[in-house]
């Protein structure tokens, strides 16, 4: 029997709705638990050539390597870094070799997946840039209320956010007080 | 006030922690160093901290986590671009060459 | 609903409140009802009030002079109960609701009897400079005894809330291509013109709606009233994505397009009527490409005796109270004026039904007949009479009389609001300029990213104003709007230059909220403070929380004359954020008390509550001190239990803070050996080598074990304390000193739950964990490294000790860390397992002597510590040139030493200091050192022990010390100083 996966969220962070109660969720948030996570930060002048490594391993295009290039299952989180879904170390690390570090990242970061009509307002509340810029698949390193937090736009009002894991029950205590006045639904 | 990094582009400046003034590299391996050497005074003591055009460390510390070096107007607080701290003594090593050899 | 109260001033037609609506308050626990619309200010003088509180410094009985944010005088406190008061509301922006509870400040006794007044009966011995030169009679005893607690007394402003703010507040980071500063009909009109070309406009509105005085004064647009057509202008610019924020005031602008924003979202409502889970005010934090000044313009009164009287008020905030609120505030009208604006007001006031008089300064005015409007020309108002209300004004120059009267209106000109133009200088360094044409400072030249609009220019009529508005659009890339016809404009020149009347005195008030006179700055000017910076401090003017906004320019100029010099010579002083006043609360927005910052959770913080445990914070982390066990009788007992059971048979104890990054390359091993001071070219894989890191100027930095784990693959920990900046310190020296080195690291430190095993069962308890591994003493030998599997998982056994036992470092990802702290219960329960927190692991670790973070202050060296060993003398390293500094080997310098208690019992206090003697003196010039880290009870020595830095400290062991602390008493406490290594110093155990 393997073991059971511990909810970094804390206590607070329970399914069902919170905040305002009247009408539908403004915000609507879940968390992905038991995601593969790996982080790869390529070695110095190799970051063009581990992403060539990427895309023949797993076919995905990073392009030049900028924040706005990325895919849902490769968010850069700076030059030559990004955190990969969906592979393990092993097979990562065989991928990039020499060119790149790769660690297992899936107990390190937590993923909360959060959307909305009030996801604009949301992130008004908790990310000092401008949503208005950031075409959809782009990722971008910034903070949750100060919390180092890297965001990706999936869609038009969907969001991931990956926060390091002892700081979740942070985030999701802020999340559930910035949200209550939109309605939280959390699944 | 806003501090530009060449990877993530304009951040606010909350978002960098700020390290002091980029002055000189560091001295080059030597081994046999003394503490009261030129280079060493140079690259841990010696600011000029002038009133105008500078160089400083930043640290995108909510953001990419790379060193920059950013151009900054102390006078006037204007900020007229950074450069990845990996590749500014490089820059500065190549113009004084560029410069010598003229 | 309750019953219609009668509102004397009140006039059965016009302004833009709600009749419909009346709204029952009270102000001194009397009971007042005004209409929905209406601020406290227009309600009360609806109601007849005319005194609103006292003057600062003299206690003098004021009314209200402005109908805006420039208010100096009618500053209220709102209560809402004891926990909920703030003071110094200004009256004319407090909005009415039903139930609000007000109160007048600075005064003892009644309003209208304050005991303070005295000081009003002395002014003239409180001169300009009267603190400053009177306090240095009877020195400093004087001051402290006699002078501080009569200020004290005197000083301040309203009464503080007493508990902690129960509201909460938001930050909301705001973005825009252009904000637009004023939403009077300038403003509106730039953003309409912004809007229509694309760009994302936020107008901010610091009334409780768009649109300004176009509202009411009577102007019509297109044929349209001021209300109708701005409220289609608003429809349109929201049609066209805009945002307008009412009740918003940008207090402040910052560099690169930054500014501040507090927007007020609940202070109008009755709390029934609050949204649910909003906050109480949003701190706007707008990041704007560019921005429109619209801010207005600020009328001035004029210096003459009695000014300050309740009743003598702004022509401008006359026509407003009479215009948008309906309210006559005088039937007896005299309106003293330099310029034409004022004979729109006394028209209007005609209108409504009041008996006029215009005294008009200027004696070539051209003729304007209104009817029931007596104007007297080239006369001043000379004296104010009336304590607690105007009762007769003496006019004087070209001719003298004497005037019944129950209001003075004063229309002084009019002072563009350019406060925000002077707060930043990254993209422009000029100050506002004096244009000697309109008598008034105007924006100095705007950079590409700025524009001005409206009366802020120095416009003056609305067709100006809108002209302007219309500039300002095509300067930042506006549509061309078509402007409207404006009908039944209101009459306006510019004004005559007369700052204060011939025989202004010191009843001429300028500053009315800090009491400074127009003699005050006369005195100033003759005592030789001629720099108007000067003049501001000496005598407080503009320095109250209005800073000066109705008595600024009015100062300077009249410094400028008393000094010989143009206006422009003098200058202004520079305005700076906020430019009125905000609570603190907002600018935390939701970062206070427990949500200052965040805190971080290990895997088992859980496990640990339901456990016992009691955490202490160490830096962000929450971490157990101590478990308490059925019959512990405190801290210590639970302390001293958990560190027997440990060095007697097992402890468990959770190490998952400790900072842990992953490094990777064919570089990775000479990376250490720059950042370590020690060599790890030759440490093979599967072991653990003790790194000492030092800063570049040779101090200690931080230390901890490395892990070579594959040929280019390295696990790193650093302390819990240190862990961001040695990550920091690393990627600092690999990207600015090293960035070719072929490596990459990356913090792990949430990825891995690690707990530690110590004590003489722990293999046993390993083994039974890892069956498959061998964990003996040739398997795992003293700085050994395993990676295996522990049901499906990857976990790394380390054989690395910090209590000073056989102990095991065990880590596995975090997501099933607690899963695996369960396991390990479970497994040592035959050798009664027991968890132990930091105050067990700080017993532990004195008693063994290892360094934390309390002994790597930031202040010691290598040898200090014991660690000069650690050196390899074969390679470069961080802060290896710095660490052969001449006073790093200094005999004098402190080092590590160990302190026992000379018998059971004694207390050792943590930061004392140590001396030879217990006789004194005890100072610095006798101190051999001081104590970093205490243990209140040693289980190995029976009584305390301690870790102290003292010079000289090999010489001291075996010799008896005191320890002294200045700060408990003087207490003097008996110790003998030995090696610090009290526990097993041979590490028998460890290696065992
Ligand atoms: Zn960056």
């Amino acid at each position: 029997m393997s073991p059971v996966l511990k909810n970094p969220l804390g206590a607070k962070w329970t399914a069902g709705r919170h905040g305002k109660a009247e009408g539908g969720p403004g915000v609507l948030a879940s968390h992905t638990a038991g995601l593969t996570i790996v982080e790869v930060a390529a070695l110095p002048g190799q970051a063009q050539a581990m992403r060539a490594a990427l895309k023949a391993a797993f076919g995905m295009d990073l392009g030049a390597g900028s924040p706005a290039e990325g895919a849902e299952n490769a968010v850069c989180t700076g030059p030559g870094q990004y955190l990969l879904t969906g592979h393990d170390v092993a097979t990562v690390k065989a991928a990039v070799g020499d060119l790149a570090l790769a660690v297992d990242q899936s107990s390190g970061r937590v993923r909360l997946t959060i959307s909305g009509p009030a996801i604009a307002a949301l992130l008004a509340k908790t990310c000092p840039l401008d949503l208005a810029t950031w075409p959809v698949g782009a990722a971008h390193a910034s903070h949750f209320l100060h919390i180092a937090c890297t965001y990706f736009r999936r869609g038009d009002a969907e969001f991931d956010l990956y926060v390091g894991r002892s700081f979740a029950q942070s985030v999701g205590k802020w999340l559930l007080d910035a949200s209550a006045e939109f309605g939280l639904e959390i699944a | 006030m806003l501090i530009f990094c060449p990877h993530c582009g304009m951040r606010p400046s909350e978002e960098f922690t700020p390290k002091g003034l980029a002055e000189a590299p560091r001295p080059a391996l030597g081994g046999d160093d003394r503490p009261e050497d030129d280079a060493w005074q140079d690259y841990l003591h010696t600011r000029t901290n002038k009133a105008g055009q500078t160089n400083e460390y930043f640290h995108h510390s909510l953001g990419c986590r790379r060193w920059i070096v950013v151009h900054r107007n102390t006078l006037t607080h204007e900020v007229t671009g950074s450069t990845m701290a990996s590749e500014f003594w490089q820059n500065q090593q190549q113009a004084q060459d560029w410069e010598a050899g003229q | 609903m309750s019953a219609r109260l009668p509102q004397p001033n009140r006039l059965d037609h016009g302004g833009i409140i709600n009749r419909d609506r009346p709204v029952t308050f009270t102000f001194d626990r009397r009971v007042y009802q005004g209409f929905e619309g209406d601020s406290l200010a227009s309600a009360l003088l609806a109601n007849g009030v005319k005194l609103f509180g006292r003057s600062f410094k003299y206690h003098r009985p004021r009314g209200i002079l402005g109908a805006g944010p420039e208010e100096p005088n009618a500053l209220v406190e709102v209560d809402r109960g004891p926990a909920d008061r703030d003071p110094n509301h200004r009256a004319t922006m407090l909005e009415i609701y039903e139930g609000l509870e007000t109160f007048s400040q600075n005064h003892i006794g009644p309003l209208n009897m304050d005991l303070m007044e005295v000081n009003d009966l002395f002014s003239r011995f409180l001169p300009a400079g009267f603190y400053y030169k009177t306090f240095f009679f009877g020195g400093l005893q004087a001051w402290y005894r006699l002078y501080e607690p009569i200020i004290r007394r005197a000083a301040g402003l309203g009464r503080p809330p007493l508990a902690a703010d129960p509201h909460h507040y938001d930050k909301i980071y705001t973005h825009a291509d252009t904000l637009v500063v004023g939403g009077g009909i300038a403003g509106l009109t730039t953003a309409l013109s912004l809007a229509k070309a694309g760009q994302s406009v936020v107008v901010c509105e610091e009334r409780d709606r768009m649109g300004g005085s176009a509202l009411w004064q009577g102007e019509t647009f297109n044929g349209e009233t001021g209300a109708a057509y701005i409220a289609h202008m608003c429809r349109e610019i929201e049609a066209a994505g805009g945002r307008l924020l009412p009740r918003t005031t940008v207090f402040g602008v910052y560099d690169a397009g930054t500014f501040g924003a507090v927007e007020r979202c609940h202070d109008h409502l009755t709390k029934a009527d609050r949204a649910p889970h909003t906050a109480r005010m949003k701190y706007h934090r707008i990041q704007a490409k560019a921005v429109v000044y619209a801010t207005g313009a600020i009328e001035r009164s004029v210096g003459f005796n009695g000014n300050d009287r309740p009743g003598v008020m702004l022509a401008s905030a006359g026509h407003t109270f009479l215009g948008k609120y309906g309210v006559r505030v005088g039937e007896r009208v005299s309106l003293f004026t330099t310029h034409d604006g004022g004979y729109g007001t006394a028209a209007a006031f005609s209108a409504a039904g009041a008996e006029v008089t215009v005294l008009d300064a200027r004696t070539d005015a051209a003729d304007v007949s209104i009817d029931g409007v007596r104007v007297i020309k080239g006369v001043y108002a000379g004296q104010a009479h009336g304590r607690m209300g105007v009762r007769r004004v003496d006019y004087d120059g070209a001719s003298s009389g004497s005037l019944d009267a129950d209001a003075l209106l004063v229309a002084g000109g009019w002072n563009p609001a350019v406060h925000l133009t002077s707060h930043t200088t990254d993209r422009r360094q000029s100050k506002p300029v004096y244009d000697a044409e309109l008598l008034a400072f105007v924006p100095p030249e705007l950079v590409d990213q700025e524009a001005a609009a409206g009366s802020v220019t120095g416009a003056m009529s609305t067709a100006d104003c809108l002209a302007t508005a219309q500039a300002a659009g095509k300067k930042l890339g506006g549509k061309k709007i078509e402007l409207p016809t404006v009908d039944q404009a209101l009459p306006v020149s510019k004004p005559m230059e007369m700052w204060a009347v011939p025989g202004a005195g010191d009843a001429a008030f300028l500053d009315m909220q800090n009491d400074a006179t127009v003699k005050d700055v006369k005195l100033a000017a003759q005592e030789g403070f001629k720099s108007v910076e000067h003049m501001k401090r000496y005598t407080t003017l503009g320095m109250a929380t209005d800073q000066g906004k109705t008595a600024n320019v009015t100062g300077l100029a009249l410094l400028a004359a008393a000094t010989g010099r143009d206006i422009a010579q003098v200058g202004t002083t520079t305005f700076r954020p906020p430019y009125t006043p905000i609570p603190i609360g907002v600018l935390a927005g939701h970062h206070r008390q427990r949500d200052y910052a965040p805190f971080r959770y290990s895997p088992v913080h859980a496990w640990a509550e339901d456990n016992g445990a009691t955490f202490m914070e160490a830096g962000l982390w929450m971490r157990p001190a101590y478990y308490t066990a059925p019959g512990d009788k405190d801290w210590l007992d639970s302390a001293v239990r958990e560190t027997r059971a440990t060095r007697g048979s097992l402890g468990i104890t959770d190490v998952s803070t400790l900072g842990k990054i992953d490094i990777q390359g064919p570089d990775a091993a000479e990376f250490l050996n720059r950042l370590y001071t020690n060599g790890w070219k030759t440490l093979p894989v599967g072991k653990a080598r003790y790194g000492l890191m030092l800063r570049e100027d040779g101090l200690v930095f931080d230390d901890g074990t490395t892990s070579r784990l594959g040929e280019n693959h390295y696990y790193m920990t650093t302390t819990t304390a240190h862990a961001a900046a040695v990550m920091t310190h690393m990627e600092f020296m690999h990207q600015s000193a090293w960035p070719d080195l072929a490596v990459a690291f990356a913090s792990v430190t949430d990825q891995w739950g690690a707990l530690a095993l110590a004590g003489p069962n722990a293999r046993a308890c390993l083994a039974k964990l890892f069956p498959e591994v061998d964990v003996s003493n040739d398997g795992l030998p003293f700085m050994g490294v395993i990676e295996t599997q522990w049901q499906g998982y990857t976990a790394r056994l380390f054989r690395i000790s910090f209590s000073g036992e056989l102990a095991y470092e065990v880590a596995v990802p975090a997501d099933i860390f607690d899963a695996f702290w369960q396991a390990a219960l479970q497994a040592g329960a035959e050798w009664k397992i027991t968890p132990y927190g930091l105050e067990a692991l700080n017993i532990m670790r004195i008693e063994k002597g290892h360094v934390t973070g309390a002994e790597l202050d930031g202040r010691v060296s290598m040898d200090d510590v014991g660690l000069g060993k650690m050196v390899s003398s074969k390679k470069d390293f961080v802060g290896r040139a710095m660490s052969e500094r001449e006073a790093f080997s200094d005999p004098d310098r402190a080092k590590m030493v160990g302190l026992v208690a000379a018998k059971p019992g004694d207390k050792i206090i943590g930061g004392g200091i140590v001396f030879d003697s217990a006789e004194g003196p005890f100072d610095y010039t006798t101190m051999l050192g001081y104590v970093t880290s205490v243990a209140q009870y040693s289980p190995l020595k029976d009584r305390a022990i301690a870790l102290a830095f003292i010079k000289n400290a090999a010489d001291w062991h075996g010799k008896t010390l005191y320890v002294v602390s200045h700060v408990h008493g003087k207490s003097i406490m008996e110790v003998r100083a030995e090696s610090p290594h009290f526990y097993d110093p041979n590490n028998e155990k460890v290696m065992a």
